[in-house]
């Protein structure tokens, strides 16, 4: 495998918060996707807190959350935000650091 | 998320008006414009271009609402939150403490201008975000500046729409009285946001003018559902505390006695006019310091005030304490036709605003005081204010707005002298007067005396000679010797 100096390094833990928007459509895709994604690239070393914004409106102001769904991966350091129901498994891996197989 | 938030809050000024239920803004002016206020528990929506102050409006209101223990929150998508704060601060509002306090919630909504999308989005955590503290604080109104920002995520119009419709719903649920900002070039909101039209149960236009060197901020209702409201442009101000609407007055012509003439205050000076001073006229009382100007005018002033009469007085040049204790010590006591509200003293330093500021608070003045004479005090100091064009033209409106009002405008000038010594200050303001008094003083080589002459007064038979007179603490004495009986 080829690795870029960015990308995961086949060792690094990532540490995910998911914010949704309570149960619906959107938060339930959005869920889907991102266990799909970690499974396939990062099993075994990946941590996902879903968060809804409507129980937890202050996680949601503290990081600036008005759209969602809204990927923040919190490590590797340094923050990056995705905002959707991360359709684009392409866009995702590239966005958040995970080499593709 | 079914929310309880009890909208009769017993510190919330609730007026009824044709039915439907009305949230004051306490913006000055803007209440009368919109016949009580803004729609409660509904949605009003503030277009304009930047920089007309719409921003403003929608902080000025949840700020005034939060100090009268309505809570509210302010979302910005424009600006920094610090900003909001320092803007504020310049106005004199503490938005700090107001927070602390619990009824004012301050969100900056940034979300940065390339953000990572995959997949689709939507609103929702705004509404999570703004339900949280609403429910937090108990608000009940809330401002999001500005509603074009928040829509630019969303590419598709029809998405677009599908986002304002759930948010427009969720404050409706929640019964908020929301103000809602959009960018706009013009009074007809853009097809992009011609649907927001149809959300709103309110829609105002703010816009910016400079004509003549005056910048002029107007508002415009384009509908209310439900309400009648002012339906003209309201020029309105922002000064160092705030937004100030011109108030409406139906009456633009203040009632005048039938007389056409009223006394200048001294009996030989009527009879040198050739009868006092033309009601609805203007008259020029020009004179090198010491000359009585202040005196004179005062005289006038006190008379009126005597006869029930109201007078405006503009003073540039003391505070009314000053003046008081000068006119005292010559013998005119001010008092009385101040305590009675029958005099009015605005006494303000030139320098301290700009000519339409300056402007703004006189025709306000005179339509709120609605006085039968207005004294200035002094045309000189004016062009202080912004120049010698500019000052001109702030004349020119002031005697303009008198004469419309039918309002006797007695305007006192520091000459800088010249052979006849009443030269204007060359402020060409001449063309606009109709009475002109020269007050001079006369060396005699033995004695410095004082002497006035009546340079002009337009249709009127009066004295063109020059007629000593005295000033002392039993005010100004003309030497009857001189004077003609009419």
């Amino acid at each position: 495998m080829n690795y870029s100096s960015d990308a995961d390094s086949g060792n690094e833990e990532f540490a995910f918060q998911l914010f949704v928007a309570g149960e619906e459509r959107h938060s339930d895709e959005a869920k889907q996707n991102l266990i799909q994604i970690c499974e396939s690239h990062i099993k075994g070393r990946y941590e996902i807190q879903v968060v809804d914004v409507f129980k937890s409106f202050d996680l949601a102001l503290e990081n600036s959350i008005f759209l969602t769904p809204a990927l923040i991966r919190i490590s590797p350091r340094p923050q990056i935000t995705i905002y959707g129901t991360l359709s684009d498994t392409e866009k995702v891996l590239k966005a958040v650091g995970i080499e593709g197989n | 998320m079914g929310n309880q938030i009890n909208l009769s809050n017993q510190n919330s000024p609730l007026k009824q008006s044709r039915g439907i239920e009305k949230v004051a803004t306490e913006i000055d002016g803007l209440d009368d414009i919109l016949k009580g206020g803004l729609p409660a528990g509904r949605t009003t929506l503030v277009s304009g271009g930047p920089g007309t102050g719409k921003s403003l409006l929608g902080l000025e209101f949840i700020y005034r609402g939060a100090l009268s223990g309505n809570p509210g929150i302010f979302i910005t998508f424009e600006e920094t939150k610090e900003n909001v704060r320092q803007n504020a601060f310049t106005l004199g509002w503490d938005l700090d403490t107001l927070e602390r306090s619990g009824n004012f919630s301050l969100i900056e909504g940034q979300v940065p201008p390339n953000i990572l999308l995959s997949g689709d989005f939507d609103l929702k955590g705004l509404l999570a975000v703004i339900e949280g503290k609403a429910r937090e604080i108990g608000a009940d109104r809330i401002v999001i500046d500005a509603i074009d920002i928040l829509m630019r995520f969303f590419n598709d119009p029809k998405e677009q729409q599908d986002e304002m419709l759930i948010l427009h719903k969720w404050l409706t649920d929640q019964q908020m009285s929301a103000i809602l900002t959009v960018k706009s070039a013009n009074d007809k909101l853009s097809s992009e946001y011609s649907y927001l039209d149809f959300l709103a149960d309110c829609v105002m236009y703010v816009d910016q003018r400079i004509r003549q060197q005056v910048n002029t901020k107007r508002l415009r209702v384009i509908k209310y559902r439900g309400s009648s409201y002012g339906a003209n442009e309201y020029p309105f101000l922002v000064s160092d505390r705030g937004i100030h609407f011109s108030p409406i007055s139906e009456v633009e012509m203040t009632y005048q006695t039938d007389s056409q003439r009223v006394s200048s205050g001294d009996r030989l000076l009527d009879a040198i006019l050739g009868g006092g001073y033309q009601t609805g006229s203007c008259i020029l009382i020009s004179g090198l310091t010491g000359t009585g100007k202040t005196c004179m005018a005062n005289i006038f002033a006190r008379s009126a005030c005597e006869k029930g009469q109201k007078v405006l007085y503009i003073n540039y040049e003391e505070s009314q304490a000053g003046m008081v204790a000068g006119m005292e010590s010559l013998g005119i006591d001010l008092l009385p036709a101040i305590n009675e509200s029958a005099l009015e003293v605005l006494s303000m330093m030139p320098e301290s605003m700009g000519i339409e500021a300056h402007l703004f608070y006189i025709i306000n003045a005179l339509r709120r005081f609605q006085p039968q004479h207005l004294v200035l005090d002094a045309v000189s100091a004016c062009k202080r204010i912004g120049g010698e064009s500019a000052a001109f033209d702030f004349l020119l409106r002031i005697v303009d707005t008198c004469k419309k009002m039918n309002i006797t405008a007695v305007l006192i000038n520091q000459a800088e002298g010249g052979p006849a010594g009443h030269d204007f200050s060359g402020i060409g303001v001449s063309s606009i007067i109709d009475t002109i008094i020269s007050l001079q003083y006369r060396d005699t080589g033995e004695e410095l005396n004082r002497a006035l002459v009546v340079v002009k007064s337009r249709q009127t038979r009066h004295s063109n000679k020059y007629h000593q007179y005295v000033l002392s603490d039993q005010g100004i004495q003309i030497d009857p010797g001189s004077v003609e009986k009419h």
